[in-house]
């Protein structure tokens, strides 16, 4: 699954040149479609912290939105503070991952649908708790009264993402990366060649939960408005699974192409069917994971194999 | 100063009652499980889309919500054996991402269906608010009484059901085993979707008494009932008749105690904190097998 990586090193300039048209569109792009690019931007690096806990340790958190909605909280004090936007997205991510760390060593000891409903049931019980401390702003929400332009909020936002992949790249082939690919092919295998399969768990849980944090932060510095029922309600985990599922699990491109997928067509239903938004959302789901289980990314990369097939055949 | 022995016992009666009703919410969940073997995440949608049913039924022509069983009962029979037909039918084999996911999206489509139709406000029958029962000082809410009541009798009936006919000797059977009690004869597919439906009716009876509370399709109400009862299925042993039972009672009593020592509204991470605990200590169940 790492051809694009292959492809980087065949056609750099193509990966460098599409990386500077996209940092400089804000030079001549409306504010309403920049939004837009943000907020896809800001899904993907959640789509990838939430395909890693699927697809490497085999989690399906159904309660993620709870950590997207840690972030943001943080993020929030933090500018409520006067602290600066880079800083605060940092504090947020980073904060969110010293959260998750006592729950994940509670959690991750669940498996399966344990783990599942364990953290929709986290999620349920901060919403509860939330409203409940005033401290939190209750129903009524925070206000920031930070005010980013979206062109500075884009650049942050590229950068993060691009960071990201980086990232993701660059341990998909180290030796980390490698051993929680053994962990998550045959759990008993990798346990009986000695390594220690909790803690690896652990990592990937924090570093997948500190990239829900980070997303959190740049949402809400967007929004500026935090309200609990829309960073903590169930749609924005659907939202979450839907541009994991949809873009194709256990590829990086794919969480890119996905949160594409979601946010855009979000964007056009918010036009004219705001209201039936998820119903059709749902709908696209259930065909794409009953239909097409390999979502975007694997369809096309099928469609490439066959390609370069049929060209190597002709040879 | 000493805890008011009559608030404990109020405390402790009302807790079992309530427990009852968890049970029953269970038993939906329970039965799914233990046949189909994934999670029908849904169920508690659907038992929404029963009390908004009851709802109207004693709103519009002023039924009672303990007859609207009758209405809902084979409308969320219908509507849960298309579901199991056209959907979960075809995920059965598969792995439970994908399991999990349909029955999130299923969900989701129906809460957003049932929020364009009925909008977000709470809403409930107003209906014996107030009344209470009086025992040598302890008091009993009438509304907790007769939904106990409607619980307990639906859970034996559906034990008899379970234990004395065909049907559930046929369905304890493919529990047990799928392979084997296909090549015994039994017709797998047609069961599914016949307890596909009888799962859709049990949540009606569930949705029907829920109406009593508020509710609503939104928010973190109905997911709170779907995790609470995964807690019972889970506390109980999955897979056991009895433990569910017990567990539904169980956690009712606790959540009520809770009252005295936890701010109320936190009923739902009590829940939480029994099943960690429980997982921790006792990872199989109170009455679950070992594997």
């Amino acid at each position: 699954m790492n051809f694009a990586l292959l492809a980087f090193k065949k056609r750099g300039w193509i990966w460098i040149l599409i990386a500077l048209f996209l940092f400089s569109l804000p030079l001549f792009m409306n504010e309403m479609y920049l939004k837009i690019l943000f907020n896809i931007a800001v899904w993907a690096i959640i789509a990838l912290g939430f395909d890693m806990l699927l697809t490497k340790c085999g989690l399906l958190s159904l309660g993620h939105t709870f950590f997207y909605a840690s972030g943001a909280y943080f993020s929030a004090y933090a500018q409520l503070f006067n602290i600066h936007l880079i800083p605060s997205i940092l504090i947020a991510g980073l904060g969110t991952a010293l959260i998750a760390l006592p729950l994940g060593l509670i959690t991750l000891k669940l498996r399966g649908f344990y783990f599942a409903m364990a953290t929709l049931g986290l999620a349920e019980i901060a919403h509860l708790a939330i409203r409940a401390f005033v401290l939190f702003g209750g129903d009524v929400g925070l206000w920031l009264s930070s005010d980013y332009s979206i062109e500075t909020l884009y650049i942050v936002a590229m950068v993060a993402l691009c960071v990201t992949l980086f990232i993701c790249y660059i341990s998909e082939n180290s030796k980390f990366g490698l051993k929680i690919k053994t962990i998550s092919m045959d759990e008993e295998a990798a346990k009986s060649i000695g390594l220690n399969i909790a803690r690896y768990k652990l990592y990937t849980f924090l570093f997948s939960t500190f990239l829900a944090g980070l997303g959190g932060g740049l949402a809400v510095s967007e929004h500026t408005v935090l309200l609990p029922s829309t960073f903590l309600s169930s749609t924005s985990s659907f939202k979450m699974i839907m541009a994991t599922l949809i873009g194709g699990m256990g590829a990086i491109p794919g969480q890119v192409i996905g949160a594409a997928f979601v946010i855009s067509t979000e964007a056009i239903f918010a036009m004219f069917i705001a209201d039936v938004k998820f119903i059709i959302f749902g709908l696209i789901l259930i065909a794409v994971i009953l239909f097409f289980p390999g979502g975007i990314y694997g369809g096309i990369y099928k469609f490439w194999l066959l390609y370069s097939l049929r060209k190597s055949k002709k040879a | 100063m000493g805890i008011d022995l009559t608030y404990v016992g109020n405390l402790l009666i009302s807790g079992f009652l309530l427990g009852g009703l968890y049970s029953l919410i269970t038993m939906g969940l329970f039965l799914a499980w233990s046949v189909v073997g994934l999670i029908y995440m849904h169920l508690g949608h659907l038992m929404i889309l029963a009390a908004y049913i009851a709802f109207f039924m004693f709103k519009l022509y002023g039924i009672s919500p303990l007859f609207s069983f009758f209405i809902a009962c084979p409308i969320l029979f219908g509507i849960s054996a298309f579901l199991q037909h056209a959907l979960i039918k075809r995920v059965v084999s598969q792995s439970f991402v994908t399991q999990m996911v349909l029955c999130f999206g299923i969900a989701i489509i129906l809460e957003d269906l049932m929020v364009l139709l009925w909008g977000r406000e709470t809403k409930n029958i107003p209906l014996f608010i107030g009344e209470s029962f009086k025992f040598s000082g302890l008091f009993v809410s009438k509304t907790l009484l007769i939904v106990a009541a409607v619980a307990f009798t639906t859970i034996f009936l559906l034990w008899l059901l379970m234990s004395k006919t065909m049907f559930g000797k046929s369905v304890r059977a493919v529990a047990d085993n799928r392979e084997v009690a296909r090549l015994m004869g039994i017709d797998t597919e047609r069961l599914y979707l016949k307890l596909g439906g009888l799962v859709g009716a049990v949540v009606a009876v569930a949705g029907c008494l829920i109406a009593f509370y508020p509710f609503s399709a939104s928010g973190s109400g109905t997911w709170a009932y779907v995790f609470t009862s995964f807690v019972v299925m889970a506390l109980g042993g999955l897979g056991s008749f009895k433990g569910v039972i017990i567990a539904g009672i169980a956690l009712g009593i606790v959540q009520n105690m809770s009252i005295l020592i936890v701010p109320s509204g936190f009923g739902t991470a009590m829940g939480f904190v029994l099943l960690i605990v429980m997982l921790l200590i006792k990872p199989e169940g109170l009455f679950g097998e070992k594997h």
